[in-house]
């Protein structure tokens, strides 16, 4: 039996995968953000850990308006595709620094 | 490294606007902003894959040994994604490719499920064993 899965159905599967890792690791950065505060260290994992959460969720819900297609009357600035990718992207780079942030702290303090 | 903040701050707000308001291909100097783009995160993780490999220096054979393989897999991959991702934008009819596109997907996904997986071990040696081994410092008479 041969299964055929179309482009757009892998795109699809590929993004709400995607969502669901976005969704987790926001909230994992989250948790641990929540009990680094509660333990009340003060160092710059916090502030990585923050804006690793951040971003994260923020992908997470553009994702979800990606693959929902909301976009269409919904926000009209969420028309504009350009808009969708280069928030992605930028948000990704603000995860990937405060990842960088993250490990500097965890370095210095183990 | 504040500089550096600041700068990455401006790029999340101000690009997205212009990019909002702009009909065509939104260019600097001649460069597309989505290769910019690529070019800087490719640089954010070259920084961090860096700095895991000094992380696996410090702490190898420590109790944290055993997190920094889901450390330096993630970012190697993150890093090559990158990388891809412009040797793609050079290549047009190679980043127009379904297969090509996907397969980048896919890197950032197990990408992703590893660097869970390095959250939850830290999160597993630093807060969640915290408790029992400073009870067992304190029976042995040793500091935390």
């Amino acid at each position: 039996m041969v299964v055929e899965i179309s482009g757009g159905a892998l795109a699809v599967f590929a993004t709400l995968v995607g969502l669901k890792i976005a969704v987790f690791l926001g909230v994992f950065c989250l948790s641990l953000l929540i009990i680094s505060i509660s333990k009340n260290k003060k160092n710059s994992s916090q502030l990585g850990l923050t804006l690793m959460s951040g971003s994260f969720i923020l992908i997470a819900v553009l994702e979800l308006f990606r693959v929902m297609e909301l976009a269409n009357g919904f926000l009209p600035i969420l028309a504009n595709q350009d808009f969708i990718e280069i928030t992605v992207e930028v948000l990704f780079i603000i995860g990937g620094f405060g990842l960088l942030n993250y490990l500097k702290g965890f370095k210095r303090e183990g | 490294m504040k500089g550096l903040n600041v700068f990455v701050f401006l790029l999340a707000f101000v690009l997205p606007l212009v990019a909002a308001q702009e009909e065509a291909t939104l260019k600097i100097v001649g460069v597309e902003v989505g290769t910019i783009m690529h070019f800087i995160s490719f640089a954010v993780f070259l920084a961090a894959s860096v700095m895991a490999f000094g992380i696996a220096k410090k702490f190898s054979g420590g109790r944290f040994a055993s997190a920094v393989p889901y450390l330096l897999l993630p970012l190697t991959m993150l890093t090559g994604m990158e990388s891809l991702e412009i040797i793609g934008e050079t290549t047009p009819k190679l980043y127009g490719s379904l297969y090509f596109s996907h397969s980048i997907q896919i890197l950032q996904l197990v990408a992703g499920f590893y660097l869970i997986n390095f959250l939850y071990k830290v999160y597993q040696i630093k807060y969640s064993t915290e408790g029992f081994i400073a009870m067992e410092n304190k029976k042995n008479g040793r500091r935390n």
